[in-house]
């Protein structure tokens, strides 16, 4: 017979990974560590996103996120906005890479804490929302101080604006000239914003996001030097600070089509890729992103598929083939 | 799922030491990496008994390090995933190209070779009062210079035969994805295509890794094959190093331990 104590895990080499050594001891608002090996991660700004993400419940530091979109919707945009005003809600320094400065006027509202509580509880019933919620609009406070402090993830509410505060977003502007490689300017832009900030033990994480990365000509006439190398320094910029910086990406699939080598190497260099197929809407509905009416809030508005997911895949875990097949709305 | 022994035990035949100057190629496609072989040839590389095809063992009689040259992933990922293996990290010299970047600037593919030239240099000399040690050599995603680069594919062959010509065995991997090697159309479709082919035709065997064909599956991460490369050459054809051809699924548990099994299995 043989006695263990009560508080000590059945689980083996997974819960010593060594990027538990990594983490610094006082956590960083919006940054917990990952249920399944304790690697720090943070929310990609919506949950059903997070839910995705292979156990992690967020998106591992280090890593980052390439969203694909087939047709012309922007449900890729709403994303990154997300991501975004979470970052700008947890006090994280956010940068964005092409995308002018109006794009901080159009980050989704906080939704209130009373309200929130409210909206997790109905949350449960509906599968996987991935537009925001559109609750009753009467009771909304607009930013409350009470918002626990350990809060990973937040509410926001698409048709409200987020104040944002001038220092708190970056961006850094590509050049459009169609000769030199734009991203020889971005990375350097990059990697000083990383550097100039406080290097104290406990760095907020940033969160660069870019949309529409997009090669700069069509891939058939590009060489590929100026084509696909243009992640590369990222992947290493991410992986240089394992603990402070975490990119998403979109790329619309319409203008670049998979089937094509330089997309997918850009798949390879990114750690999660993920396609969505929105469904073609009815003329008389509203556009999505124009928030419909809350009848049509049931109705799924396109496909999300898998191809690979952050960390998961790199070990060699699947997640890839035809992908997994979830709604959205 | 139980934990599993480091090597499966029907990979092991195709893991145990390949013969001399012989080339492995490894490909992988978007949603399945060939980490976990690579991590598993390393492990059975240095590990000091060899599974025989039969079931025995016997031990290592010649000293074997290992040059690990990655250019998609940094030296912690491989630390981290070896030392779950239980893999012993002094007999590895990790080149990590990715955080260094070398063969991605002015130096180019010239520089590259220099210091992978000079990492095979220290793996010797690291163990010459042994008597001299096999090296063997790890390339992980070589392609990726040429779609980086845009090097003529014929530079980044002539730089695999320079290194392969100072070490026991190389392994190579590649990302071998139907849009990059199918219908080429596109210069960085063509360089790769011909890579991968250029490459298949030295190699002894290749391992490719893919997802399962009719969808995800909880219990299955993808699918392995192994087929007969050009480069086994006749000799392979009586006893010891012939490659026999199969197909198996893999699952890679939560913990990185790894099922091999027949289909239906």
């Amino acid at each position: 017979m043989s006695f263990r104590k009560r508080n000590i895990g059945l689980t083996g080499p997974s819960s010593l990974s060594t990027s538990t050594a990594q983490l610094s001891p006082t956590p960083t608002p919006g940054v917990r560590p990952s249920p399944l090996d304790g690697r720090p991660t943070t929310s990609a700004g919506t949950p059903p996103l997070d839910d995705l993400l292979a156990g992690h419940a967020g998106l591992a530091l280090g890593n980052s996120l390439l969203i694909e979109e087939n047709g012309t919707t922007d449900f890729a945009g709403v994303l990154l906005r997300y991501y975004a005003a979470e970052g700008v809600v947890q006090g994280h320094r956010v940068l964005v890479v092409g995308v002018g400065r109006g794009g901080g006027r159009e980050l989704p509202g906080l939704v209130g804490t009373g309200e929130r509580m409210r909206m997790r509880r109905k949350e449960l019933t509906i599968t996987a929302p991935l537009t925001p919620n559109r609750g009753p609009i009467s009771r909304v406070k607009a930013q409350t101080e009470q918002t626990t402090p350990a809060a990973f993830i937040h509410n926001f509410d698409l048709t409200k604006r987020l104040t944002v505060s001038p220092g708190s977003i970056a961006y850094i502007p590509v050049s459009h000239s169609p000769i030199s490689n734009p991203f020889s300017t971005i990375i350097p832009s990059l990697t000083q914003s990383l550097n100039c900030t406080p290097t104290n033990h406990n760095p907020p994480p940033h969160n660069p996001y870019s949309p529409s990365l997009q090669p700069s000509t069509h891939p058939t006439l590009a060489p590929p030097p100026i084509s696909s190398p243009s992640c590369t320094p990222l992947r290493s910029l991410l992986r240089s600070h394992p603990a402070r910086l975490s990119a998403m990406l979109t790329l619309p699939l319409s203008l670049h089509p998979r089937s094509t080598g330089l997309v997918r190497w850009i798949e390879h260099i990114c750690d999660g890729v993920l396609e969505l197929t929105p469904f073609p809407h009815r003329v008389e509905v509203e556009p999505p992103s124009g928030k419909a009416g809350k009848g049509e809030s049931e109705n799924p508005q396109g496909m999300v598929k898998v191809h690979k997911l952050p960390v998961l895949t790199e070990k060699g875990g699947g997640g890839g083939g035809g992908g997994m097949i979830w709604h959205f709305r | 799922m139980p934990s599993q022994p480091p090597i499966p035990p029907l990979l092991s035949p195709y893991l145990s030491i390949a013969p001399f100057a012989s080339l492995t190629l490894l490909t992988s496609t978007l949603g399945a990496s060939t980490n976990w072989l690579v991590l598993r040839f390393i492990y059975s590389a240095l590990k000091d008994t060899i599974y025989e095809k039969d079931g025995s063992t016997k031990e290592h009689t010649e000293d074997t390090m290992v040059v690990l040259v990655s250019w998609l992933r940094d030296g912690n990922f491989w630390k981290e995933g070896g030392r779950k293996l239980g893999t012993n990290f002094q007999k590895i010299q990790i080149v990590d190209a990715l955080s260094t970047g070398f063969g991605l600037g002015a130096g180019g593919l010239a520089e590259a070779e220099t210091e992978i030239l000079k990492a095979i240099a220290t793996a010797r000399e690291a163990t010459k009062e042994n008597g001299e040690a096999r090296v063997l050599l790890v390339l992980d995603g070589l392609d990726f210079l040429l779609a980086a680069t845009g090097c003529v594919t014929l530079e980044i062959m002539d730089l695999v035969g320079a290194v392969r010509d100072h070490v026991h065995s190389t392994i190579l991997t590649s990302s071998a994805d139907l849009p990059l090697t199918q219908s080429p159309t596109t210069p960085l479709e063509i360089s790769h295509t011909a890579f991968v082919m250029g490459m298949a035709h030295q190699a002894r065997i290749i391992m490719s890794v893919r997802g399962l064909d009719t969808g995800v599956a909880r219990d299955v991460s993808g699918v392995l094959r192994m087929c007969r490369g050009a480069g086994a050459g006749d000799e392979a054809d009586e006893g010891e190093g012939e490659v026999e051809e199969r197909e198996y699924l893999y699952l890679v548990g939560a913990d990185g331990g790894v099922r091999v099994f027949e289909r239906g299995a």
